[in-house]
């Protein structure tokens, strides 16, 4: 086995090389496969997640009875069932001897919740502990007993029958979804919620049939089967699956996966560039070997597999070290995610990762040793094509590799695409305007003469370099800026912030609830009329007929969801400071046309505009308690999502449903008053009031803002230090192939330090002016991100640049100065008889 | 004009020692071409360097025109070199990210000679190059990067060439044509050289042939 001999000569007699080498392509693979391995555990965790928030694999409800037919139908368009449950909800009147509220009863139903379930103060839970509540038994949340007064064990009085409150409910996995939300909840048994008799009174309830399939599906396979079901069941009735509970936080969560998946996608790609700097590198130190065995009679196969070996065996030592790291740390990283995803994260060690980050790696070796070592075999110089050229199925495997490890669907391949397309048109530019500057001759300055050659003449160091470090600060620049813009945004509108949303609130309650909460020093703000209606013409186009004709399946779902729903409509005459009208004008004054002949004036929001598909001046028809209302939008508005008062998305003209019954919104302020008496009062003296404390919401919204923008950070962090790491390699190389042109340049008696000094310009130049670039660029981008996503609030952020500005560059000539002194001290007589 | 006197020189690796000269002795005469043969190791290539006062001698002295190396500071003494030596190796050594005509200006820079691109223009055109001015040293062949090489050791008048194997790398015909232009400027000028060589033909050119063998030269 002389090829194995000789990889281990080569490695034992190249120690320092094969440290850097492991080192830096640990880094490089370290982030992505960090970010690949936990992603199938944070997927399943999400899935589960999501499907704990419906309980149930697909959810059938309705405000009304659902029909023995019905439920047949339905049952014969879904795939094969495991378990079924019938729910009932309802809203009622809760007293108390002291309190009276509105309360959300819901009827316990066996072993559902399928997914997730109750867990209780006493830390039993349901239903994989606790049986189901006694006929005379109530479950209760924290707030009933706080807003009724009451404690466990204290008797309830719920329709016509009396109760006793057995258990406390700490938390709820369907809290999130129910269709009265904020409301206090009650669980019953059916007895009880039969002798309570409360359905019989025709008070709203909710009816939901709970399905869980035989088969495991998963999320989107449900929402496919949700979509068809939806397309041929009565439109009275809502179909929900588990994506549709995949609320803000799964969204932020999902937008990090894939924002880290990129930034880990460049740090691989820097180690990558790193990596065949360095082996290239390596293998012209051995140019000599390679020839000198050939000559001996090595064969080139058995040659290019020796190398090959070396490379395979660098970069598997350098996996097996990243790997066993991330088996070694999983344990402590998977509660750090829990923490941070605050649900349910079941770790999953997945052992397909390991065998596909194997084959990847070994293409890798492949498909980089292959073009690198053939070369010089051949011993002839290959022309740049013909090199960019054996390079292709790097490149591709690059490719696939970045579609496969980002999250959202093609975000990864277009994203390395357009890096790629990036790059080369960089090094065009670049190759012709560094063509542009050479000139014959020498200045007047020799250091400055000489740095400037070099950067001309060796384009393609001078341009990897510079483009390593360019990426690099726009990336460093970038990331810190959008993330303190982030919560700029969010901190600026903290005081604007409400701690309160009013909700269900009639009309003749606003005057005497704002004289309430203003004497207990707070504001009653944003107050808003709420008018349920449903859009039933688009242009003279029946709306339903509309959704299924026109555009995309995608708007098509969405359209026929939206005529399935009714709409909420507010009137106003004002923009509030939130909002822009970016298409059209202003209402034109309060609605004046007694007998409806001429259209309303109707503002639309951007997004939702969007999404049920009309535009600036199309015609709606609303029906609004049957009265059908013609209007036309006059303009499309944006409203900043940082504030966080209630808003609509479709906007009325004053003076139309002015006398229509509606129920009011509004908002209070935060400040500094005991928000628990406040909650209690306003509770004792308008009963029927839902009144939702916010705080949390947002508080809970920010720390996980925070939370991600320490992620980024740190991540940015990481990937500059890859990107330095890789600077450090380059440069390394471009001062091996310069040995011997100091040493011509000494002995000609060019002085040390008009060498050193070249070099420390030459690569201060080209550090420098890339991170000037970075720099711009990063906080271009951070401003025209910031601008589109958080209108605005852009935090420029002087000392972080200022910081890289002078770091990068001084950390450049430090590492040129190592390398020219060690260097230039050799003695410059070894040109002698070569 | 040239002298080296009792020069002692020995390379210390590890616990041994070799010895390249116990006790050289060497006189050159202005203008006077000198070849140097010897067997492969025999220390042709240490005798250069200790000439051109890159590596010290252990023991004796050398002179250039009356200047003693050992009188001269480290930093004085790569001045003098710059100012006095022209050197050409076996490989050119040409500075490889310069083209021809910068490679030439090099030394006129450094030794601040006045109109230093003029001189390199004319310099390289007497060599045969005047078209290739701005060619980079991968673009020219080895005869045409030596010409360029020999251009580079003469821009500065130096009093004394020192040439390692000029035409060591190159094929007869281009060797025999580059030492021609070399032999031809040098006398021009009224330059010394001293040559090392392993071609006899090459060595009859000079004046002078010198055998180096164990540590001496006859
Ligand atoms: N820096 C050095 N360290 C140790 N030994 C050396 C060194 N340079 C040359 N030698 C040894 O000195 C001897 C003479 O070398 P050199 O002057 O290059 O000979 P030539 O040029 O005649 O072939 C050789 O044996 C060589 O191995
Ligand atoms: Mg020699």
């Amino acid at each position: 086995m002389l090829i194995v001999e000789l990889v281990f000569k080569a490695l034992a007699r190249s120690k320092s090389f094969s440290l850097l080498f492991i080192f830096n392509f640990s880094l490089a693979i370290a982030a992505l496969a960090y970010l690949q391995f936990f992603k199938v555990s944070i997927d399943s965790s999400l899935e589960t997640q999501a499907k704990s928030l419906l309980g149930s694999d697909l959810v059938v409800s309705s405000r009304f009875p659902i029909s023995t037919e019905q439920e047949e139908d339905i049952k014969s368009k879904l795939p094969e069932i495991k378990s079924f449950t019938q729910g009932v909800s309802t809203v009622s009147m809760i007293a108390s001897k002291t309190r009276a509220r509105l309360m959300q009863i819901v009827k316990v139903n066996e072993g559902f919740p399928y997914y997730g379930g109750l867990v209780f103060k006493d830390k039993s839970i349901y239903p994989k502990g606790e049986g189901l509540p006694k006929a005379n038994e109530v479950w209760v949340y924290q707030e009933v007993l706080d807003l009724l007064n009451l404690k466990l064990g204290d008797p309830l009085k719920i329709g016509k029958e009396n109760f006793v409150i057995k258990k406390v409910i700490k938390d709820d996995t369907l809290k999130t979804i129910s269709f009265s939300g904020f409301m206090p909840k009650i669980y019953i048994s059916e007895e009880g919620l039969k002798k309570s008799e409360l359905l019989q009174f025709g008070s709203t309830a909710s009816y939901k049939l709970n399905y869980l399939f035989k088969e495991n599906l998963d999320n989107d396979r449900l929402e496919e089967i949700e979509n068809k079901l939806k397309e041929s069941i009565d439109q009275s009735m809502r179909v929900l699956s588990p994506n549709d509970g995949r609320d803000r936080l799964l969204r932020v969560l999902n937008f990090v996966t894939n924002f880290l998946s990129l930034v880990s996608l460049v740090s691989f790609f820097l180690g990558l560039v790193g990596l065949i700097y360095l082996y290239s590198g390596f293998l012209r130190k051995h140019q000599k070997d390679i020839t000198v065995l050939n000559d001996l009679g090595l064969s080139k196969r058995n040659l290019t597999l020796t190398y090959l070996l070396h490379l395979f065996i660098l970069i598997s030592i350098s996996s097996i070290i990243v790997f066993s790291l991330i088996v070694f740390t999983a344990q402590f990283i998977a509660p750090m995610i829990q923490k941070l995803v605050d649900f349910d994260f079941h770790f999953l060690l997945d052992y397909n990762f390991f065998m596909q980050s194997s084959l990847v790696l070994l293409a890798l070796s492949l498909t980089i040793g292959l073009p690198l070592i053939l070369p010089l075999l051949q011993r002839e110089k290959q022309n740049f094509f013909k090199t960019v050229l054996s390079f292709i199925p790097f490149i591709i495997l690059l490719l696939l590799l970045s579609h496969f490890v980002s999250p959202a669907k093609n975000v990864g391949f277009f994203f390395a695409v357009a890096m790629l397309i990036l790059i080369i048109l960089f090094f065009g530019i670049g190759a012709f305007l560094l063509k542009k500057f050479d000139f014959s001759g020498h200045l007047e300055n020799l250091s400055l003469s000489l740095a400037l050659k070099n950067i001309v003449r060796q384009k393609k160091t001078s341009l990897t370099l510079f483009t390593a470090i360019l990426l690099c600060t726009t990336l460093f620049s970038l990331i810190p800026q959008i993330g303190s813009s982030l919560s700029n945004a969010l901190t600026l509108s903290v005081d604007d912030r409400p701690r309160f949303f009013v909700i269900d609130a009639k009309e003749e309650q606003i005057k005497d609830l704002s004289v309430q909460v203003s004497n207990m020093g707070a504001k009653l703000e944003n107050i808003a009329p709420m008018i349920r209606g449903r859009i039933v013409k688009v242009n003279d186009v029946d709306f339903k007929k509309l959704s299924k004709n026109n555009g995309d399946d995608k708007a098509k779902t969405e359209r026929n969801e939206l005529s399935n729903r009714s709409v909420n409509l507010s009137y106003r005459n004002e923009l509030k400071k939130s909002e822009e009208i970016i298409e059209g004008r202003a209402f034109s004054g309060v609605y004046d046309s007694k007998d409806f002949s001429k259209p309303i004036e109707v503002s639309v929001e951007k997004r939702y505009a969007k999404r049920i598909g009309v535009n600036l001046g199309d015609r709606l028809v609303f029906d609004v308690l049957g009265l059908k209302l013609e209007a036309i939008i006059v303009n499309i508005r944006t409203v900043k999502w940082t504030e966080f008062a209630p808003n609509f998305f479709l906007l009325l003209q004053e003076g139309v449903l002015d006398d229509a019954p509606k129920t009011v919104l509004a908002t209070i302020s935060s400040g500094d008053y005991d928000a628990q008496q406040m909650l209690l009062t306003l509770s004792d003296l308008f009963p029927s009031l839902t009144v939702v404390d916010v705080k949390n919401l947002f508080e809970s919204f920010l720390g996980l803002v925070n939370d991600v923008t320490a992620i980024t950070d740190k991540m940015s962090l990481y990937s500059i230090i890859i990107g330095l790491l890789m600077s450090f390699i380059i440069i390394q190389y471009q001062m091996n192939l310069q040995k011997n042109n100091i040493l011509r340049l000494k002995m000609i008696g060019v002085k040390n330090k008009t060498i050193r000094n070249s070099f420390l310009i030459e690569f201060g130049l080209i550090s420098l002016s890339a991170s000037t670039l970075g720099i711009v660029l990063g906080s271009i981008g951070s401003y025209v991100i910031s601008a589109l996503l958080f209108n605005s609030y852009w935090d420029f952020r002087p000392d972080v640049l200022l910081l890289y500005f002078f770091f990068i560059p001084i950390l450049t000539l430090l590492i040129v100065s190592f390398f020219t002194s060690k260097i230039i001290h050799q003695k410059e007589n070894v040109l002698f008889g070569e | 004009m040239l002298e080296l006197k009792s020069l002692k020189k020995a390379y210390h690796q590890g616990s041994q020692s070799i010895e390249i000269f116990e006790n050289l002795n060497f006189h050159v005469k202005r203008g006077e071409r000198v070849a140097i043969m010897g067997k492969s190791g025999s220390g042709k290539s240490t005798l250069l360097s200790l000439i051109s006062g890159i590596i010290k001698p252990d023991e004796g002295d050398i002179f250039l025109n009356a200047t003693a190396y050992k009188d001269l500071k480290e930093s004085a003494l790569n001045d003098f070199r710059a100012t006095n030596i022209g050197f050409i190796f076996q490989n050119f050594h040409l500075v490889s990210y310069l083209n021809a005509l910068e490679n030439v200006m090099l030394p006129a820079k450094v030794c601040k000679v006045s109109n230093p691109k003029e001189k390199a223009i004319e310099l390289l055109k007497s060599v045969g190059l005047g078209h290739r001015l701005d060619h980079l040293p991968s673009e020219l062949s080895g005869g045409e990067k030596q010409r360029v090489a020999i251009a580079r050791a003469l821009i500065h008048n130096p009093k004394i060439i020192l040439a390692d194997e000029p035409s060591g790398n190159l094929d007869e015909e281009t060797g025999n044509a580059v030492m021609d232009i070399l032999f031809e400027l040098i006398k021009k000028n009224n330059t010394t050289l001293i040559l090392v060589t392993h071609s006899q033909e090459v060595a009859n050119r000079c004046e002078k042939t010198y055998e180096l063998v164990s540590g001496s030269l006859t």
